[in-house]
């Protein structure tokens, strides 16, 4: 489920929002619900007064610093389908991700997710708003918080192993080849033989080039010298 | 004809590496693996073996029969491993992997990958530069460098020595060990995390020490876990003991066990260990289960790691000597091992197999150094010692109960070996493990709490912790506190339910057998000495009584 690093997609630019402890009641009472809220919005960079959505998220991706799950709902302008623009809406895209198995333990809560298609509810397109909603029921923790958020706009899908094709193609039928095909030269030995023993030859060559071990060969010391004096602190 | 088939043939050797991952991937059912990383990395572990040398040559002879046809080549290759065994030689060693390595993703940064809970990794890093600084220190008090090359002369005498090395041993009153387990546990119990709220204000009541809340198993997971030890189950060790009637379960056992040990298959080894082993079957049981075999690479390598101990002198060595002085000389059921022990335990501290093992698997940072002269300079950098360990007091005990089992040096130097770098550097090494030391005190501790309470609250209230008389036996895993061959049927456990959990079970179930005269107690040190002696308890009563009869 991790992007691949070697292609190295650039984040698509988002604005983060404050975030907003969700409150019970009247305001007077120092009450930690344990429900923490906060807005993200996509702005296009390119020309700002362009009011053009987002055009889909594949993978979000942050760290988690004691959140127990997670519910993610996203604005976004629905399509009509007289074809003009409908109104916008908000739909729960992810519901109650967990994070924390147990929110009270330590297990999970400085671990980094990534989450893509398989755990949306919808493929989230013509985006405009996303927010997310973080509980944490326990009160052991004094605080909890998401860091590092990033968002992709494709997520990198592992392929299957490919199997070469000349493993499950059947056998083309070889028939002899008529020997009036082949030019016969005269004093030159047999070609097919000559090719055939330097294709081994080569094969061998390949083989034992692209076979190197990997393997350390165990030598801890610097050239058969091993004079230590101090530990270094570095 | 010919030239399309030597073609096809070249083609057939590249491509048999892909075709090779293809297969493991059907054969083993058991095995998970996500994407092309794990599979690779699985190809990766399996080349330094012997056993991918025989696969391919056994099936580039069944390619190169005549009458072989490529679109064949998956079935019958698999055809030629079922028909030799060597199956079950390549299940054993995806296993032995699986148990060893879970999959890890890409994109982590390398210190979370070593433990995810920051203030946890910063905590052992710190704990290891206070080990530096003594090891340090000890070094400039007495004017010995870490390391040093013999001279001829010393290495000729010394390997004149080699199998009597504990007759003469150089002075060593002014070594002392450079730390103990009480320093781990005072480093144990200082971990904080400013994050958590403090018992007072939340309301969640832990009495125990460790100050961390990790999670972890309640005594019904561990009775479903641990289910083969049952109390209606007969078991090895304890059921095979004089009565007529079990004589029968002691002969069905052993002749069970070599069936088990001629199928040469690791889980299924296991499976068979879970209600313990033979005597007699034992030795052979460890090295299946751990899958080892010597073969003559093996030999060599062990006289090359001899041959480095010859050439350099370590200061490790002369840690290593004091320790086993001090432990398994004055143990009475040891000290006929002393001279194996150092056999063992210097080859050991130059085998940088277990430090590619620490650096893959653990949260230690081993200490770096610079050869003499050359501070500063990147191709002058070593690590110090070559292991990786620096040895506390009571290492040695370690490989102790090993001597009853094996007779050769050698094996019994790679059944430690495996031993180590699978299970017991887990416990003395800081990390959220939940094999490691931290979450088997907590362990201990939470259990003890709750199906124990009153005496636990006795103990608190003579201002006397449990987990400060039970740490030393979780970090020794019990050797050197338990009779000796008590401390190999435990092992046993260890070995075939692959996790350490047991160590903290047992822990409990001393305290609950000794509950009447630790009510009694008023003082820390009236406490101890209920526990002092631990030789005359056998193990499994102990633990079927804790887990099964509540």
């Amino acid at each position: 489920m991790a992007r691949n690093s070697n292609t190295q997609e650039k984040p698509i630019h988002c604005s983060i929002k404050n975030t907003v402890s969700l409150l019970v009641g009247d305001h007077k009472h120092d009450f930690s619900s344990g429900c923490k809220m906060f807005d993200v919005t996509f702005p296009n960079v390119i020309n700002p007064e362009d009011d053009s959505f987002i055009r889909e998220i594949g993978e979000i991706q942050f760290k988690n610093y004691y959140v127990a799950h997670l519910t993610i709902r996203a604005k976004f302008r629905s399509p009509d389908f007289n074809g003009q623009t409908g109104d916008l809406k908000w739909r729960t895209c992810v519901r109650r991700f967990q994070m924390m198995p147990d929110p009270h333990s330590e297990d999970g809560s400085h671990s980094y997710f990534y989450l893509n298609r398989k755990h949306f509810n919808f493929d989230i397109v013509n985006l405009s708003t996303l927010r997310f909603i973080l509980h944490q029921p326990s009160p052991v923790w004094k605080d909890f918080k998401l860091e590092d958020l990033q968002f992709f706009r494709t997520s990198q899908a592992l392929k299957p192993l490919d199997l070469p094709s000349w493993l499950t193609a059947p056998e083309e039928t070889t028939t002899e080849e008529p020997a009036a095909e082949k030019p016969k030269l005269p004093g030159v030995p047999d070609l097919d033989a000559l090719s055939a023993h330097l294709q081994e030859l080569w094969a061998m060559a390949e083989d034992v080039s692209s076979n190197q071990s990997t393997v350390p060969l165990g030598r801890y010391d610097v050239d058969g010298c091993y004079d230590v004096t101090l530990l270094s602190y570095t | 004809m010919l030239f399309q088939k030597s073609r096809r043939y070249s083609e057939t050797i590249e491509n048999l590496g892909n075709a090779l991952l293809f297969l493991l991937e059907t054969m083993n059912d058991d095995c998970v693996m996500n994407g092309n990383d794990d599979q690779a990395q699985v190809l990766q572990f399996m080349k330094t073996m012997e056993l991918y040398a025989d696969l391919m040559e056994a099936a580039q002879t069944e390619v190169n029969k005549s009458n072989f046809k490529l679109t064949d080549l998956q079935t019958s290759i698999e055809l030629t491993f079922n028909n030799k065994g060597r199956n079950g030689a390549l299940k054993n060693a995806i296993y032995k992997y699986v148990c060893l390595h879970a999959a890890k993703h890409s994109e982590v940064p390398v210190d979370h990958l070593k433990d995810p809970i920051s203030y946890v990794f910063k905590a052992q890093q710190s704990w290891e530069k206070k080990i530096m600084k003594s090891l340090n220190s000890m070094c400039t008090e007495l004017n010995v460098p870490l390391a040093r090359q013999r001279t001829e002369k010393e290495q000729k005498e010394f390997n004149h020595m080699w199998t009597a090395l504990g007759a003469d041993g150089p002075d060593f009153s002014q070594i002392r060990p450079v730390y103990a387990p009480k320093d781990f546990l005072e480093v144990v119990t200082s971990l904080n995390n400013v994050n958590y709220r403090s018992t007072n204000h939340s309301g969640f009541n832990l009495w125990g020490i460790i100050q961390i809340p990790l999670k972890n198993r309640t005594m019904d997971e561990l009775r479903i876990q641990f289910n083969e030890m049952s109390i209606n189950q007969w078991q090895s060790g304890m059921d095979d003991e004089q009565d007529i009637s079990v004589e029968i379960f002691d002969h069905d056992r052993i002749k069970l066990g070599q069936k088990v040990i001629a199928s040469k298959h690791a889980p299924l080894a296991c499976e068979f260990t879970k209600k313990g082993s033979s005597i007699s079957l034992r030795g052979d049981l460890w090295c299946q289960m751990m899958g080892i075999k010597i073969d003559d690479v093996d030999i060599l390598y062990y006289e090359k790691l001899k041959s480095n101990v010859l050439q350099h002198e370590l200061l490790i060595d002369n840690l290593l000597y004091k320790d086993v002085k001090l432990t398994a000389t004055n143990d009475d059921h040891y000290f006929v091992f002393e001279d194996f022990l150092y056999q063992i335990l210097l080859p050991f501290s130059r085998d940088t197999v277990v430090l590619r093992n620490l650096l893959e698997n653990s949260t230690a940072t081993p200490a770096r150094s610079y050869i003499r002269g050359k501070v500063g300079l990147e191709q002058f950098e070593v690590y110090y010692p070559p292991s990786g360990v620096i040895p506390f007091h009571g290492f040695a005990m370690y490989v102790s109960p090993l001597c009853y089992l094996y007779k050769e040096p050698i094996k019994l130097y790679y059944v430690f070996r495996e031993l180590y770098t699978c299970y017991f550097f887990r416990l003395h090494v800081l990390s959220t493990d939940p094999q490691g030391i931290l979450s088997l005190s907590q362990l201990f501790e939470t259990l003890l709490q709750t199906h124990e309470a009153e005496l636990f609250y006795h103990l608190k209230s003579v201002n006397c912790q449990p987990l400060k008389i039970a740490f030393k036996w979780l970090m020794r895993a019990f050797s050197g506190f338990l009779a000796s061959d008590q401390v190999l049927i435990l092992w046993d456990r260890i070995l075939a339910f692959n996790s350490l959990e047991i160590l903290s079970v047992l822990a409990v179930a001393i305290f609950t057998f000794r509950k009447t005269n630790l009510m009694k107690v008023q003082t820390y040190s009236a406490a101890e000495g209920v526990l002092a002696d631990l030789t005359t308890l056998q193990v499994l009563p102990l633990i079927q009584l804790s887990l099964f009869c509540k």
